[in-house]
Protein backbone atom coordinates (compact mmCIF):
# COMPACT_ATOMS: atom_id res chain seq x y z
CA UNK A 1 0.00 0.00 0.00
CA UNK A 2 2.91 2.34 0.58
CA UNK A 3 4.10 1.58 -2.76
CA UNK A 4 0.99 2.58 -4.63
CA UNK A 5 0.25 5.79 -2.52
CA UNK A 6 3.49 7.10 -3.03
CA UNK A 7 2.88 6.32 -7.03
CA UNK A 8 -0.34 7.59 -7.13
CA UNK A 9 -0.22 10.90 -5.18
CA UNK A 10 3.46 11.21 -6.84
CA UNK A 11 3.42 15.19 -7.79
CA UNK A 12 4.28 18.85 -7.60
CA UNK A 13 3.39 20.21 -4.74
CA UNK A 14 1.56 23.62 -4.57
CA UNK A 15 2.68 26.23 -3.48
CA UNK A 16 1.26 29.60 -2.33
CA UNK A 17 1.79 32.95 -5.26
CA UNK A 18 5.03 35.50 -3.96
CA UNK A 19 4.04 38.32 -1.81
CA UNK A 20 1.19 36.38 -0.32
CA UNK A 21 1.73 38.26 2.78
CA UNK A 22 1.08 41.66 1.50
CA UNK A 23 -2.33 40.03 -0.06
CA UNK A 24 -3.56 39.07 3.40
CA UNK A 25 -2.55 43.18 4.66
CA UNK A 26 -4.44 44.36 2.01
CA UNK A 27 -7.30 41.55 2.40
CA UNK A 28 -7.40 42.61 6.36
CA UNK A 29 -7.29 46.17 5.64
CA UNK A 30 -10.75 45.78 3.12
CA UNK A 31 -12.35 43.83 5.92
CA UNK A 32 -11.60 46.33 8.75
CA UNK A 33 -12.74 49.21 6.57
CA UNK A 34 -16.05 47.50 5.68
CA UNK A 35 -16.97 46.40 9.03
CA UNK A 36 -16.16 49.95 10.32
CA UNK A 37 -18.52 51.43 7.81
CA UNK A 38 -21.26 48.95 8.61
CA UNK A 39 -20.81 49.45 12.45
CA UNK A 40 -20.55 53.45 11.60
CA UNK A 41 -23.81 52.86 9.44
CA UNK A 42 -25.59 50.67 12.56
CA UNK A 43 -24.14 53.41 15.27
CA UNK A 44 -26.06 56.46 13.01
CA UNK A 45 -29.44 54.05 12.31
CA UNK A 46 -29.53 53.06 16.06
CA UNK A 47 -28.67 56.84 17.14
CA UNK A 48 -31.69 58.31 14.68
CA UNK A 49 -33.97 55.63 15.76
CA UNK A 50 -34.04 56.40 19.19
CA UNK A 51 -33.94 60.08 19.05
CA UNK A 52 -37.22 59.99 16.90
CA UNK A 53 -38.84 57.21 19.43
CA UNK A 54 -37.99 59.52 22.40
CA UNK A 55 -39.13 63.04 20.91
CA UNK A 56 -42.64 61.36 19.96
CA UNK A 57 -42.88 59.50 23.22
CA UNK A 58 -41.96 63.56 25.07
CA UNK A 59 -44.48 64.74 22.46
CA UNK A 60 -47.24 62.61 23.80
CA UNK A 61 -45.96 63.41 27.43
CA UNK A 62 -47.24 67.21 26.48
CA UNK A 63 -43.57 68.31 27.06
CA UNK A 64 -42.91 71.37 24.31
CA UNK A 65 -40.56 70.77 20.79
CA UNK A 66 -38.30 73.28 22.70
CA UNK A 67 -37.42 71.41 25.54
CA UNK A 68 -37.18 68.24 23.44
CA UNK A 69 -35.05 69.29 21.05
CA UNK A 70 -32.42 70.35 23.86
CA UNK A 71 -32.88 66.77 25.55
CA UNK A 72 -31.88 65.17 22.14
CA UNK A 73 -29.09 67.89 20.95
CA UNK A 74 -27.46 67.07 24.39
CA UNK A 75 -27.65 63.90 24.45
CA UNK A 76 -25.82 63.66 20.62
CA UNK A 77 -23.19 66.09 22.15
CA UNK A 78 -22.53 64.16 25.12
CA UNK A 79 -22.16 61.18 22.70
CA UNK A 80 -20.10 63.36 19.99
CA UNK A 81 -17.82 64.61 23.44
CA UNK A 82 -15.94 61.11 23.57
CA UNK A 83 -14.00 60.96 20.21
CA UNK A 84 -13.47 64.58 19.92
CA UNK A 85 -11.84 64.40 23.87
CA UNK A 86 -9.93 61.42 22.62
CA UNK A 87 -8.70 62.97 19.14
CA UNK A 88 -7.37 66.28 21.63
CA UNK A 89 -5.99 64.31 23.80
CA UNK A 90 -4.19 62.43 20.74
CA UNK A 91 -3.16 65.57 19.49
CA UNK A 92 -1.72 66.68 22.38
CA UNK A 93 0.21 63.72 23.08
CA UNK A 94 1.60 63.99 19.31
CA UNK A 95 2.48 67.40 20.26
CA UNK A 96 4.17 66.39 23.46
CA UNK A 97 6.20 64.07 21.42
CA UNK A 98 7.31 66.42 18.99
CA UNK A 99 11.12 67.46 20.24
CA UNK A 100 11.11 71.68 21.42
CA UNK A 101 7.79 72.01 21.09
CA UNK A 102 6.09 72.78 24.25
CA UNK B 1 14.82 36.70 15.17
CA UNK B 2 12.21 37.35 17.43
CA UNK B 3 9.65 34.70 18.52
CA UNK B 4 6.09 34.24 17.31
CA UNK B 5 4.52 35.70 20.94
CA UNK B 6 6.34 38.74 20.86
CA UNK B 7 5.39 39.34 17.03
CA UNK B 8 2.03 38.77 18.46
CA UNK B 9 2.54 41.15 21.07
CA UNK B 10 3.68 43.76 18.50
CA UNK B 11 0.63 42.81 16.13
CA UNK B 12 -1.54 43.28 19.16
CA UNK B 13 -0.16 47.06 19.78
CA UNK B 14 -0.55 47.77 16.45
CA UNK B 15 2.45 46.59 14.12
CA UNK B 16 1.02 45.45 10.91
CA UNK B 17 4.61 44.88 9.93
CA UNK B 18 4.43 42.32 12.77
CA UNK B 19 2.33 40.12 11.27
CA UNK B 20 3.23 40.29 7.97
CA UNK B 21 6.10 38.63 9.65
CA UNK B 22 3.81 36.21 11.00
CA UNK B 23 1.92 35.20 7.93
CA UNK B 24 5.47 34.75 6.11
CA UNK B 25 6.11 31.82 8.75
CA UNK B 26 3.41 30.04 9.17
CA UNK B 27 1.59 30.95 5.25
CA UNK B 28 3.24 27.82 4.09
CA UNK B 29 2.35 25.01 6.33
CA UNK B 30 -0.89 26.74 6.95
CA UNK B 31 -1.38 26.61 3.02
CA UNK B 32 -0.22 22.45 3.06
CA UNK B 33 -2.78 21.55 5.54
CA UNK B 34 -5.43 23.48 3.93
CA UNK B 35 -4.45 21.46 0.39
CA UNK B 36 -4.00 18.07 2.12
CA UNK B 37 -7.47 18.20 3.40
CA UNK B 38 -9.07 19.83 0.13
CA UNK B 39 -7.24 17.84 -2.37
CA UNK B 40 -4.80 18.43 -5.40
CA UNK B 41 -7.79 19.70 -7.37
CA UNK B 42 -8.93 22.28 -5.10
CA UNK B 43 -6.04 24.00 -4.77
CA UNK B 44 -7.20 28.11 -4.87
CA UNK B 45 -9.72 27.05 -2.46
CA UNK B 46 -6.87 26.14 -0.22
CA UNK B 47 -5.28 29.71 -1.01
CA UNK B 48 -8.36 31.25 0.05
CA UNK B 49 -8.21 29.33 3.42
CA UNK B 50 -5.24 30.56 4.25
CA UNK B 51 -5.54 33.92 3.61
CA UNK B 52 -9.39 33.82 5.22
CA UNK B 53 -7.24 31.85 8.05
CA UNK B 54 -5.07 34.25 9.32
CA UNK B 55 -7.70 37.31 8.75
CA UNK B 56 -9.80 35.63 11.02
CA UNK B 57 -6.25 35.19 13.40
CA UNK B 58 -6.01 38.76 13.45
CA UNK B 59 -9.04 39.54 13.94
CA UNK B 60 -8.86 36.98 17.32
CA UNK B 61 -5.63 37.55 18.38
CA UNK B 62 -7.01 39.44 21.24
CA UNK B 63 -8.25 36.43 22.33
CA UNK B 64 -5.06 33.99 21.59
CA UNK B 65 -3.94 33.84 25.46
CA UNK B 66 -0.34 32.21 24.57
CA UNK B 67 -1.34 28.80 26.44
CA UNK B 68 -0.75 26.58 22.88
CA UNK B 69 1.15 27.58 20.41
CA UNK B 70 0.67 30.19 18.04
CA UNK B 71 1.56 28.17 15.27
CA UNK B 72 -0.64 25.48 16.63
CA UNK B 73 -3.73 27.66 17.44
CA UNK B 74 -3.55 29.04 13.57
CA UNK B 75 -3.25 25.65 12.11
CA UNK B 76 -6.20 24.67 14.09
CA UNK B 77 -8.05 27.29 12.63
CA UNK B 78 -7.23 26.57 9.17
CA UNK B 79 -8.04 22.74 9.89
CA UNK B 80 -11.71 23.91 10.94
CA UNK B 81 -12.22 26.23 7.86
CA UNK B 82 -10.87 23.75 5.48
CA UNK B 83 -13.15 20.91 6.69
CA UNK B 84 -15.87 23.52 6.49
CA UNK B 85 -14.92 24.42 2.88
CA UNK B 86 -14.75 20.66 1.54
CA UNK B 87 -18.05 20.25 3.28
CA UNK B 88 -19.67 23.09 0.56
CA UNK B 89 -17.47 22.27 -2.26
CA UNK B 90 -18.01 18.42 -1.96
CA UNK B 91 -20.28 18.07 -4.81
CA UNK B 92 -18.75 20.85 -6.86
CA UNK B 93 -16.79 19.66 -10.03
CA UNK B 94 -13.01 20.08 -9.35
CA UNK B 95 -10.45 22.81 -11.25
CA UNK B 96 -8.61 19.51 -12.84
CA UNK B 97 -9.47 15.56 -11.87
CA UNK B 98 -6.80 14.23 -9.48
CA UNK B 99 -6.09 11.57 -11.31
CA UNK B 100 -5.84 13.45 -14.29
CA UNK B 101 -2.86 15.41 -12.78
CA UNK B 102 -1.67 12.32 -11.26
CA UNK B 103 -0.85 10.60 -14.69
CA UNK B 104 0.50 13.92 -16.10
CA UNK B 105 3.34 13.63 -14.04
CA UNK B 106 3.77 9.92 -13.72
CA UNK B 107 3.03 8.35 -17.54
CA UNK B 108 2.88 4.23 -17.43
CA UNK B 109 4.94 2.66 -19.89
CA UNK B 110 1.89 1.36 -22.21
CA UNK B 111 -1.29 2.21 -22.73
CA UNK B 112 -3.19 -0.28 -21.73
CA UNK B 113 -0.51 -0.44 -18.39
CA UNK B 114 -1.41 3.83 -18.64
CA UNK B 115 -5.25 2.43 -18.59
CA UNK B 116 -4.63 0.15 -15.67
CA UNK B 117 -2.80 2.78 -13.32
CA UNK B 118 -5.47 4.95 -14.15
CA UNK B 119 -8.38 3.17 -13.29
CA UNK B 120 -6.34 1.72 -9.69
CA UNK B 121 -5.61 5.81 -9.37
CA UNK B 122 -9.29 6.78 -9.67
CA UNK B 123 -10.85 3.94 -7.59
CA UNK B 124 -7.65 5.02 -4.67
CA UNK B 125 -9.06 8.52 -4.97
CA UNK B 126 -12.50 7.47 -3.96
CA UNK B 127 -11.18 4.94 -1.02
CA UNK B 128 -9.75 8.27 0.09
CA UNK B 129 -12.64 10.59 0.20
CA UNK B 130 -14.39 7.37 2.58
CA UNK B 131 -11.82 8.19 4.99
CA UNK B 132 -11.96 10.81 7.92
CA UNK B 133 -10.60 13.75 7.32
CA UNK B 134 -7.50 13.61 9.10
CA UNK B 135 -6.88 10.77 7.83
CA UNK B 136 -6.83 12.14 4.28
CA UNK B 137 -5.01 14.98 5.61
CA UNK B 138 -2.26 13.01 7.16
CA UNK B 139 -1.49 10.90 3.57
CA UNK B 140 -1.80 13.66 1.89
CA UNK B 141 0.54 15.72 3.75
CA UNK B 142 2.96 12.47 4.06
CA UNK B 143 2.49 11.02 0.32
CA UNK B 144 2.21 14.20 -1.87
CA UNK B 145 3.84 17.06 0.37
CA UNK B 146 6.30 15.00 1.29
CA UNK B 147 6.13 15.88 5.02
CA UNK B 148 7.88 14.27 7.75
CA UNK B 149 5.73 12.64 10.39
CA UNK B 150 6.66 14.99 12.79
CA UNK B 151 5.78 17.96 10.61
CA UNK B 152 2.21 15.77 10.24
CA UNK B 153 1.83 15.61 13.50
CA UNK B 154 2.73 19.60 14.23
CA UNK B 155 0.08 20.41 11.60
CA UNK B 156 -2.71 18.28 12.93
CA UNK B 157 -1.65 19.22 16.46
CA UNK B 158 -1.45 15.30 17.74
CA UNK B 159 1.64 13.95 18.92
CA UNK B 160 3.87 12.10 16.49
CA UNK B 161 2.96 8.52 17.88
CA UNK B 162 -0.59 9.49 16.99
CA UNK B 163 0.29 11.02 13.21
CA UNK B 164 2.18 7.57 12.77
CA UNK B 165 -1.23 5.67 14.10
CA UNK B 166 -3.30 7.72 11.52
CA UNK B 167 -1.02 6.77 8.82
CA UNK B 168 -0.77 2.80 9.75
CA UNK B 169 -4.48 2.85 10.03
CA UNK B 170 -5.59 5.19 7.01
CA UNK B 171 -3.13 2.29 5.41
CA UNK B 172 -5.07 -0.46 6.76
CA UNK B 173 -8.40 0.98 5.61
CA UNK B 174 -7.52 1.75 2.37
CA UNK B 175 -6.24 -1.66 2.22
CA UNK B 176 -9.37 -3.27 2.92
CA UNK B 177 -11.45 -0.85 0.86
CA UNK B 178 -8.88 -1.22 -2.27
CA UNK B 179 -9.62 -4.96 -1.65
CA UNK B 180 -13.06 -4.90 -1.56
CA UNK B 181 -12.60 -3.60 -5.24
CA UNK B 182 -10.72 -6.35 -6.46
CA UNK B 183 -7.28 -4.12 -7.03
CA UNK B 184 -4.25 -6.24 -4.92
CA UNK B 185 -2.13 -3.28 -3.15
CA UNK B 186 0.43 -5.85 -1.13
Amino acid sequence: MDAVLRRSLAGPAPSLPPEFDRRVLRELRRSSQGAGRRGRILLASYGVVSAITSAVVMGAEGIGWEAIVVVVLSAVALVAAGPLARGLARRGAGAAMVPGRR
Amino acid sequence: MESDAQLVARTRAGDQEAFAELVRRHSGNVFRLAVSILGREFVPEAEDVTQETFVKVHHALETFRGEAEFGSWVYRIAFNRAVNLKERVRFRSPHADETALGRAVAPGPGPERQAEVAQRDRALAECMEGLPEVYQSALRLYYWLDASVGEVAALLGVPANTAKSYLHRARQLLQAMMTEKGYNCD
